[in-house]
Order: C-alpha cells, then structure tokens, then sequence
C-alpha cells in the first residue's frame, strides 16, 4: 500500500515536471518570433523619414531616368568641361598643377562655405573657385561662369557619398557661430508679399504638392544642379535668390552674406546626409 | 384685370432680363477671376490649392477649394484672400490685398487689388 502511494506520488511528480516543460517550451515557441523580429529590427534601420531625403528623392521618374543615364543627363557636359579644366598633367595654369588628382580635393565640397580669416566672411566653394583662378592667368569671374559651374560640379562630383563637414574654425568659432545664427534666424523669418519663412515649406509641408513640384526638405546635396527652367547650370547662390524671388521678397544680390549664412545653416542641417550632386532640378 | 396681367408679363420680363444682365457680368468677370488664380504674378492660387475644374497636376499645400463657399461666407472669403491673418494669425496664406506688416516686399505693391479680390469671390462662391 504505502509502495502504490509512493509510486503515485512520483507518477505525479513526473507529470508536474512535464507539465513545466511544455510550458517552458511553450513560452519560447511564442518568444523566438519576437526576438527574431528585435534582431531583423537592429539589422536594418527604419527608412529615413521625410526629413531626411535628399532633393533627388523628391524628382520626377522622367528626372530621375535622366540623371542616371549619362547620355541624356546635360550634368555630363559640365564635368566633362571641369575635367578639361582641371587637367590631367602639371601642365602650367591647370587646377592639376596644384593640386594633382581632383580626389585629392574631395573634401573641399563637403567643408564650404568656411570661414576666411583673410576677407573676415564665410566662402563658399564657388567664392573659393574663383579667389583661386585669381592666381592664375585665367581669372574667372562671377558665381554663375559656366566654367566656375563646371569646376564646382566636378568638385561636388568627386565628394559624392562624403556628409558634409561644416564646422567652426577654432580660432573664429564666434564669428562662425554669429553667422549660423543669423542664417537660421533667416530660415525662420517670414519675408516678402507671400509672408512666407523657408521654414514653412523645408519643415513643416514636406512632401506637400504644388502643382508639379513635391516640397523637399531642402537639403542642398545636389548642387550645382541643373534646372530645366533655367536651361543651365546653377549654383546654389542662385537657387537661393530663386528662393526670396518666389516669395516675392527683396532678392540678396549674388554672393551676398545673407545667401552665405543661409547656406552654411542648410549644410549644417544635413545631419551626415552623403553629397549627392551634382544634380538635375525640373 | 387684363392691365393687372401684361403688367405682371413685363415686370417678369425686365426681372429675367435684368437677370440675365447680371449674369453675363458675373460670366464676363469670372475668365478674369481665373485668370488672376492661375497669374504667378497675381492670386496664383492654383500653386497651393487644389481648384475645381483645373487639370494637370493639383497642389495640396493649402485646402481644396471645392465646396469652399460651403464652409465660409461673402465676407469671411474676402477676408481670407485680402489678409487672413486678421482670421488666423499664424496662417501660411499670403495676405494679397495688403503689404502691412510684412517685411522686405518686392515688389512693393498688393498682389490684388479690392476689384479683383472681389472678381475672385465671386469665383470662390460659384463652388460650393
């Protein structure tokens, strides 16, 4: 008797144990899907919001067809024309006798504009393109030379996948930070007859359609860029002025200090997004 | 009782005539309500809202205007076009009938002018 009694009470505690297990195996079955799903989570990042898309993102099919095929994309010719420029041997008066191998540079693109303790005001890569043909017997002149357009797209050519690196210079990190301020206080300012701030489109209305155009958040990656309206190359000093011109606000004059801190805050607001320009704009 | 009655045909017929007055001002004026919608350099309301019977591409960066006259009055749509901020103070529509208060304008004059505000609401209440 007190044999059966013992013989139950293991037969019992075996069924208690089993009854544990199929629990236990039970909570992992249901667990290993979820872990699995945290690991595919970490793996691959959420896509980017729209805040964080560059203006090629925001082209039409038709654009973007065009830009990835170098026999219809019209940027081809300018980089070409910043090759011839730039030169391939240190023959004299070429950007190659300087500076060799244009991928030597290609960190230039990604720190413009910077500060120049020699004119006290930030420049821009376009600025500097220029000061530097300044030295040579070619001088060129004006932000909107086709060949200063070429030089720059051949620079911005080289930088593509490169975030940009604006920074304060150590010694005018006052004046540096002065200039930020001033350029996203002008990034949130309401100006000219449609009482509008850069603002209310690049940040608030992202992705918002008007007629053709779909608002980007206006990350200036792709420049120079070539717009179809303009039938040219353009800076991005120019599409900027486009920018007062459209709200109906007072235009800066080409290369003026407005249009270089407002410049150096949208590359600052970039947020390691990768240089993606040259470019084409409807 | 017959001069009661050729009387009543009369003051019938000047009514519809007069009617028909009104309206073909109202549809002579309306060409050049769309015209001022679609002008960039004028209303240009097509670059923010969706517009009724416009084709091609439609924006949304403002309501649509179908049915617009539906949900504001006379009044408050000549407000809204003139300056809505006097409606909604942080409004994105630009006041089109005044440059006060606005900064570094160009050029320095109102998008629209009271008449052609008007003209543009006479459009907006033909939608409703």
């Amino acid at each position: 008797m007190a044999l059966v009694s013992l013989l139950n009470l293991r037969a019992f505690k075996h069924g208690l144990m089993l009854l544990a297990m199929v629990l236990l195996a039970l909570v992992l079955l249901t667990l290993r899907p979820l872990a699995a799903r945290a690991q595919n989570a970490s793996a691959s990042p959420s896509p980017p919001s729209a805040h964080q898309l560059s203006g090629n993102q925001f082209l039409s099919p038709t654009l973007k067809a065009m830009q990835s095929d170098a026999s219809l994309n019209p940027v081809s010719l300018w980089l070409d024309q910043g090759r011839s420029l730039w030169g391939s041997t240190p023959e004299k008066q070429s950007c190659f006798q300087c500076h060799g191998d244009v991928q030597t540079l290609k960190s230039a693109a990604p720190q413009h504009p910077k500060w120049s303790a020699r004119l006290n005001r930030l420049v821009n890569l376009e600025d500097q393109i220029i000061t530097c043909s300044e030295r040579t017997s070619r001088p060129l002149r004006g932000l909107e030379n086709l060949d200063v357009l070429a030089l720059s797209a051949l620079l911005h050519h080289s930088s593509q996948g490169l975030a940009f690196q604006v920074s304060a210079p150590p010694q005018h990190a006052q004046q540096w930070q002065a200039e930020l301020n001033a350029g996203a206080q002008l990034f949130t300012t309401r100006k000219g007859a449609m009482n509008l701030a850069c603002t209310h489109c690049h940040d608030l209305n992202i992705g918002k359609q008007m007629r053709a155009d779909i608002i980007s958040p206006g990350h200036p990656t792709g420049f120079p860029i070539f717009k179809m309206s303009w039938q040219s190359m353009g800076s991005i000093d120019r599409r900027l002025r486009a920018c007062f011109s459209g709200v109906q606000a007072e235009v800066p004059a080409p290369g003026s200090i407005e249009l270089r801190r407002l410049e150096l805050f949208l590359k600052s607001r970039t947020q390691g997004l990768p240089i993606d320009g040259p470019s084409l704009r409807r | 009782m017959k001069l009661i009655h050729s009387g009543f045909i009369y003051f019938s017929l000047l009514l519809l005539g007069l009617s028909s007055i009104a309206a073909a001002e109202e549809a002579k004026r309306l060409p050049w309500a769309f015209e001022y919608m679609t002008n960039p350099q004028k209303g240009n309301c097509i670059a923010c809202h969706d517009v009724p019977g416009m084709s091609g591409h439609q924006s949304n960066f403002g309501p649509s205007l179908k049915g617009v006259s539906a949900r504001w009055s006379r009044d408050e749509l000549v407000q809204w076009v003139t300056d809505a901020r006097v409606l909604k103070p942080d409004t994105l529509m630009p006041p089109y009938g005044t440059h006060q208060a606005l900064e570094k304008v160009n050029p320095a004059r109102s998008a629209l002018s009271a008449d052609q505000i008007k003209d543009i609401v006479d459009a907006l209440q033909t939608w409703r």
